[in-house]
Order: structure tokens, then sequence, then C-alpha cells
């Protein structure tokens, strides 16, 4: 298990917890995804709170809440980047490039939405292909050749 | 592990270390679901109530023993689709005051009967005008059993006004023109479930005699936003032509899988390839391949300034030029006929020197493009 995972250990779990257990263990690190994702911290905290609602709602109906609560977050994120305009300037950061994850974080925004979401859920959540896969919804195929390409387009970017 | 793979991972958690992020809180959720819950009550009681009223006063009216029937909303005969629009109701137990529009009326709207027939009738949300309906008229079977005539697409609003109408005239002999959908071709993908998709746009389906077509149609505050994608009786192929409405991803936002076929060495017997036009908030954009296509190589020598020529262009521009531009939209499949272009759409290609003449460019690979540049007659040609 990665890094989200490890800060979330429900993730995975079963319904040997409360709702209120989940959502203390997985408020922060499910705001970070989202924001990776979208690169909107408002975007992010938005879409993280509504996720938690609907867990909330299907509460009884969820074998595996914090995996389903994790699917809404990202399926919510890629959604709300792909709506969202993809080429936007953002002079603020421009003007105050001072780190250099500002360059990586920049260049993310190269990709479409569930590249982007396969770059995050690998090397910040540190899940396997395999786990994306299912997150997503995708074959295991369409991760690893998604994960390829993504790669070449950063490090043409990065480099 | 490689340095990039490193390299991401350390800016990853840094830049989400350095966002400041506010968590939402527990007391917020809860209050939300309940609100979300209540809401959901309440909708359901409305459509119970909605049921249930008319038929205690039915019960009611006959239990007194009166002699007149009940109001019934007025029947209508009409075939579907039909635009229904309904008024606020003075009570709460009045009948509502409806506007029916039948196929006839909606012909009769049209600038293409009497070649047209009504094909379709969607109900969309239109940000000025309130409740609107979209009805799409495509031709109509003619004697010798071909379906061919004009097209029309109209907007009506809840009074039964056209507040938008795009027309083709009668004397054209399109094949189709109804909301998307349905038996598009071809396409790598399932039909789309709706021709209206989460992002609130409307996809129709059009062909104009050989390959079908996407229109895309979105509810703006001022008015209908076509985002380039209409056809004239004069250019029937342009935004997108040779395409279809899909969902790659299955998320409810609909992509547009455009075809390309090379005609190499004749339409019959050329490869056929397509690629995916992606949402992206205001427009649609190419999704791009992950490999550009070496199509430098076959450069011509030459500057900009040299290029004042009259730029025809054949197919879809190289991948390059569409990241360089953006202008992939302005490319013509082939056959529908030449189009000018500003030096600077082409900028991965176009640097042709005069007086070359009748260049014919060809970049190959995925989204490949074949264009001919010809410069205009000199003086003594």
């Amino acid at each position: 298990m990665g890094r989200l995972s490890m800060a979330a250990g429900g993730v995975r779990g079963g319904r040997d917890q409360t709702f209120e257990e989940l959502f203390e263990r997985e408020r922060q690190p499910m705001v970070r995804l989202a924001y990776l994702i979208t690169s909107s911290r408002a975007g992010a905290e938005e879409l993280v709170h509504d996720a938690f609602v609907e867990v909330y709602q299907r509460w009884p109906q969820l074998d595996r809440p914090g995996a389903y609560l994790r699917t809404c977050v990202v399926n919510r994120a890629i959604r709300q980047k792909k709506r969202g305009r993809r080429r936007v300037v953002d002079l603020r950061r421009e003007e105050t490039v001072e780190h250099g994850y500002d360059h990586t974080f920049a260049a993310l925004d190269g990709l479409v939405p569930r590249a982007r979401a396969m770059v995050v859920l690998r090397y910040y959540a540190e899940m396997s292909q395999a786990e994306i896969a299912e997150l997503l919804g995708v074959p295991v195929g369409t991760v690893k050749s998604g994960l390829h390409n993504a790669l070449a387009e950063l490090k043409k970017v990065l480099s | 592990m490689n340095e990039l793979e490193t390299r991401l991972q350390e800016d990853l958690v840094a830049a989400a270390d350095a966002a400041d992020l506010v968590a939402p809180a527990l007391a917020e959720v809860m209050r939300s679901a309940r609100r979300s819950e209540h809401r959901r009550r309440l909708r359901y009681a409305v459509a119970v109530a909605a049921v249930a009223l008319p038929l205690a006063a039915i019960a009611v009216s006959l239990l007194v023993g009166r002699d007149d029937e009940p109001t019934r909303p007025a029947a209508t005969t009409t075939t579907t689709p039909t635009v229904t629009t309904t008024t606020t109701p003075e009570s709460s137990t009045t009948s509502t005051t409806t506007v029916v529009l039948d196929d006839a009326e909606l012909v009769g709207l049209s600038n293409c009967a009497p070649t047209c027939g009504v094909t379709g009738d969607v109900a969309m949300d239109h940000p000025t005008w309130g409740p609107v309906h979209v009805v799409t008229l495509g031709p109509v079977r003619q004697a010798d059993g071909t379906v061919c005539g004009g097209a029309d697409i109209l907007v009506i609003d809840s009074t039964g006004q056209v507040r938008w109408q795009h027309s083709i005239d009668p004397s054209a002999c399109y094949a189709k023109l109804q909301p998307a959908g349905g038996d598009e071709d071809p396409s790598s993908y399932p039909p789309v479930p709706t021709p209206v998709d989460d992002a609130g746009r409307l996809f129709i389906t059009y062909n104009p005699g050989r390959y079908d077509g996407i229109i895309v149609l979105s509810m703006t505050e001022d008015g209908v936003d076509d985002h380039r994608s209409m056809v004239t009786t004069e250019d029937f192929a342009v935004r997108w032509y040779y395409a279809s409405a899909v969902d790659v991803d299955d998320d409810g936002v609909y992509e547009i899988e455009q075809f390309y076929n090379d005609c190499y060495p004749t339409c019959a017997g050329g490869t056929t390839t397509s690629f995916i036009w992606e949402w992206q908030g205001d427009d649609f954009e190419p999704a791009l391949p992950t490999s550009p296509v070496a199509c430098g190589a076959r450069q011509i020598g030459g500057s900009e300034a040299d290029a004042a020529l009259d730029l025809e262009a054949v197919g879809i521009t190289c991948p390059e030029a569409h990241e360089a531009a953006g202008r992939i939209g302005e490319a013509r499949p082939p056959g529908s006929g030449p189009g000018t272009f500003s030096v600077e759409s082409w900028r991965c290609t176009v640097t042709v020197a005069v007086p070359q003449t009748d260049e014919v460019y060809d970049c190959t690979g995925p989204g490949s493009a074949r264009i001919t540049f010809r410069r205009p007659p000199f003086p003594g040609d």
C-alpha cells in the first residue's frame, strides 16, 4: 500500500469503522489528492465535501466505503478538470516560481485529466497499476500505456 | 525508479504540502447530507401530491354525484414528438395551460417544408429563455424511395415562440438530421445513451449524403452556441464531418470521434483512422498523439513572409500544427472543398517558398494530412 493508503488505512477496509472515523482519517488525504488532480484548492475542497456527502448518504449500502470514497473523489476530480479550462496561465505562480515542484505541477497541466490522475495515483498515492485500473474502471493495459505516455510527455516538458 | 519518477514523487508531495488546503468539516458535511435528504423527500412528496391530488378531486366529484365530467387536460392526437409546455397553475387544484405543437405545426415553423419532417424533440433548460424544446427536422422519404430533403433546427420556448432557428433549405438532399444517440457510423464506441451530455451540450447527427457529421449546441445566456459546428446548404462539411458523438471514458461528458480517410490509393481503398476531440471546458480540442508525427522532414524551404499563397488544405493537419495553432477545426475532410488559411495556422508546415506551384505535402501517421499549396497566378502565367 502506498502513501495515500497508509495515511488512510481504511480505504481498503470493510465496515468495521464509523463514518466519523472514515471522515477523520480521509478528509486531509482526499483533499490533497483532489488538489493534485485539479490544481484548484477551492475545487478540491468542494468536491471532497460533496464526495463525503455522497458516501454518508449511501453508507448503509457500502461494503468498502473507503474505496468508494476514493473512487468518488478521483472521478469527480477528473470530471472537474475536464470541465474547467485547461490552459489557464496562473500569473501569480509564474511570478513567484521559487520551488522545484512548481515546474512539475505546471507540467501536469499539459496532461489530459485522466492521465494526470494516473500519474498522481501512481507517484503520489503510490498505488499499483492494478489498483489504479480498478479505481478508474479501466484495464491494466490502459493504465500502463497511459502512464507510459504521460511520463514521455512530462519528460519532454521537464527535461 | 528513474530520475523523473523520483522527482514526480517528491514534487507532488511538496506541492500538496505547500497548498494550504482546508479539509471539509464533519458538521458541514452532515448538514449538507441532511439538506440533500430533505430536498429528496420534498421532491418525492411533491411528485406524490401531483398524482394524488387530481385523483382525489376526481373521486370527490364522483362521490358528490356531479353530472359534469371532471376537468381534464385537452387530449392531443398528435404523433410524437410534440412540444408541450406548461404554465404556472392559477391555484393548486386548477388544470394547467398547455401549448401543444403537433408535427404539422412544427414543420410549418421550419424553412424545410415539404421535404422534411420532425425527427426529434429534446427538452433543455435555457439560462435566459427558461425551459425550451430543441426540435430537429430532417429529410423525409421521397417518392422514389430515397431519403432526401432539407433540414431545420428550432429552439422553442414555453410560450411556443421560436427563439432560434437554423435551416437547410428544402432543395438540399440531406439523408439525416436528428438528435445523436442512434445509428451513427462509423464509431469505435457504443452510441451515446442520450443526445444531451452531462455538460449540457446537445449533440445532433447530420448526414448530407455520405458520412455522418456532428453538430453541437449549447444553451448560453446570449442564445445558442453552435461551437462552429453548424452546417449550411452550401457547406455541409464544417467542423465535425465524418464524426460521431462518443463517451470514451463513460463519464457522461461526451467526446467527438472524427474519422479521416487518407484516400490512398483511392478513397475506396484508403485507410481510415480516427482521433478524439475532448471537451476542455469552453471548446473541444483534439487529443494529441503522444508521439508527434515527423512531418518536419518534408518541410519545404522558405519563409512565412514569402508564403502569400492561397492554401488548399485537404485532410487534417499534422499534430504539431494542432498544438501550435489550435486550428484543426478549420481543416476540411477530403472532398469537402477548398479552404483558405492563414500562414500562422499552419506554422508547423507552411513555410513555402514562392513561386512553388502545386506542392503536395504529406505528413504520414496518426492525424495525417495532405495539404496542397497553390500560389495565385502571376502576370504572364
